[in-house]
């Protein structure tokens, strides 16, 4: 697995560290820490500290024996084009810090598509909303355009339920493996929230495939329960939900459900709620 | 002419072998697939393969018990764990029973063809 995690020097930024250290502790996964400013010639110390600060922090969170990352080559920031500098180590896995310029949002989906990663984790104040400093609506517009599921983490909390809100069209493996992987770190339950229409033909499908969804955890020794929620109260149950559980929306292609009941404000708004975590699946 | 590179995967979901099948052997990897772990156990006792890629969480002989058996049939054998349910005891726990390397789930096609291009590395060094 590879994880890219949009950082800057921020409250919000620290805060999720720990919780990235445990994922990459659990799943010895490729990890990027990408760093973001404005156009300059060279990476701006506060951010490099910043990185080189987080980096410590997840390092320190192994025991040296089970560190999978070797050191950073101190201070050599090589530049692999016009603003965008790295430093990488390899060690049985790789670590990475890379500081691009420009629109954070802009160069996380970027650097995501390039690097063909498998999750972007961020976190976001929750002061007003939530909002990255400098920029409107970071995590938002990041999880529209990503090319992979985005983990906004609002609260570093420890939950015993993911709330898995279950779209209509395709669900991809790689959405399948990622609530995997969640559910075993948090050690949680798992809810599956079918959402169904009103007269429509397709809600027999829907069952079939939470059934299906049931029998493929119940297999796995997964705790899972599933739920069928009517789409005229689903905004509502996924606010609450997301109070105390980290909320999981599938939302793939145009045909989405899901994507048609949530418009960008509704997950917006969901963002600035979520007393826990949102994970968009694709 | 050199040897081809056998693999054996094992994982029961077969959108895993489907994937990565058809881009091994176009790798010009000998492989063969398996959704059972008592068959690709009964396959492992009759021959040897080079690489061996499996998951772990499975019904039946799980794959820690399946690579655990390989490892003691064939100490050269490459293996490499894929799976969806990661954590640091069952990573350790593969590494000490001399796994080549550990992937967790989701995983791009290239990230685990350079895992198998670095173990079949290996094997040829060795």
């Amino acid at each position: 697995m590879k994880i890219l995690v949009a950082l800057d020097a921020k409250d919000y930024s620290k805060k999720i560290v720990k919780d990235v250290a445990r994922l990459a502790e659990n799943t010895l996964a490729d990890i990027i820490f990408l760093g973001v400013q404005e156009k300059a010639t060279e990476p701006e110390k506060t951010l490099v500290n910043a990185l080189l600060k987080h980096q410590n922090d997840v390092y320190s969170y192994f025991s040296p024996d089970d560190l999978p990352y070797a050191e950073l080559p101190s201070d050599q920031w090589q530049e692999r084009a016009q603003g965008d500098w790295s430093i990488s180590s390899k060690g049985m896995k790789e670590f990475t810090l890379r500081i691009r310029t420009g629109s954070v949002a802009k160069q996380a989906v970027t650097v995501a598509e390039e690097i063909d990663c498998d999750l972007i984790i961020l976190g976001c104040s929750g002061k007003f909303g939530c909002e990255w400093s400098g920029e409107m609506n970071v995590p938002l517009r990041i999880a529209e355009d990503a090319p992979c599921s985005v983990l906004v983490i609002k609260q570093v909390r420890s939950t015993n339920q993911i709330v898995s809100i279950l779209d209509q069209t395709v669900i991809t493996q790689e959405s399948l493996e990622m609530i995997n992987q969640l559910v075993t770190l948090h050690d949680a339950g798992l809810k599956i929230v079918g959402v169904q229409e009103k007269k429509a033909a397709k809600n027999d499908e829907i069952e079939q495939r939470m059934v299906g969804l049931l029998k493929y955890y119940n297999d796995r020794e997964v705790g899972a329960w599933v739920k069928l929620v009517d789409s005229d109260i689903v905004k509502e149950y996924v606010t609450d939900s997301s109070r105390e559980a980290i909320v999981a929306l599938w939302m793939g292609g145009k045909q989405s459900l899901i994507k048609k009941l949530f418009s960008q404000s509704m997950v917006d708004k969901l963002l600035e709620t979520t007393e826990s975590a949102l994970l968009i699946l694709r | 002419m050199s040897q081809q590179t056998s693999i054996l995967i094992l994982d029961d979901e077969p959108i895993v072998s489907k994937r990565l099948r058809p881009s091994l052997e176009k790798k010009g990897y000998e492989v063969e697939t398996f959704t059972s772990s008592v068959d690709a156990l009964a396959r492992v006792r009759e021959r040897k393969f080079n690489i061996v890629v499996t998951d772990l969480k499975m019904e039946g002989v799980d794959g820690m018990q399946f690579l655990t058996e390989v490892k003691s049939l064939y100490p050269d054998t490459e293996v490499i764990v894929i799976t969806g349910f990661a954590t640091m005891a069952t990573a350790k726990e593969s590494f000490s029973k001399g796994v080549f390397d550990f992937l967790a789930k989701p995983f791009k096609l290239g990230e685990i063809t350079e895992v198998i291009a670095k173990a079949e590395e290996k094997i040829n060094n060795s």
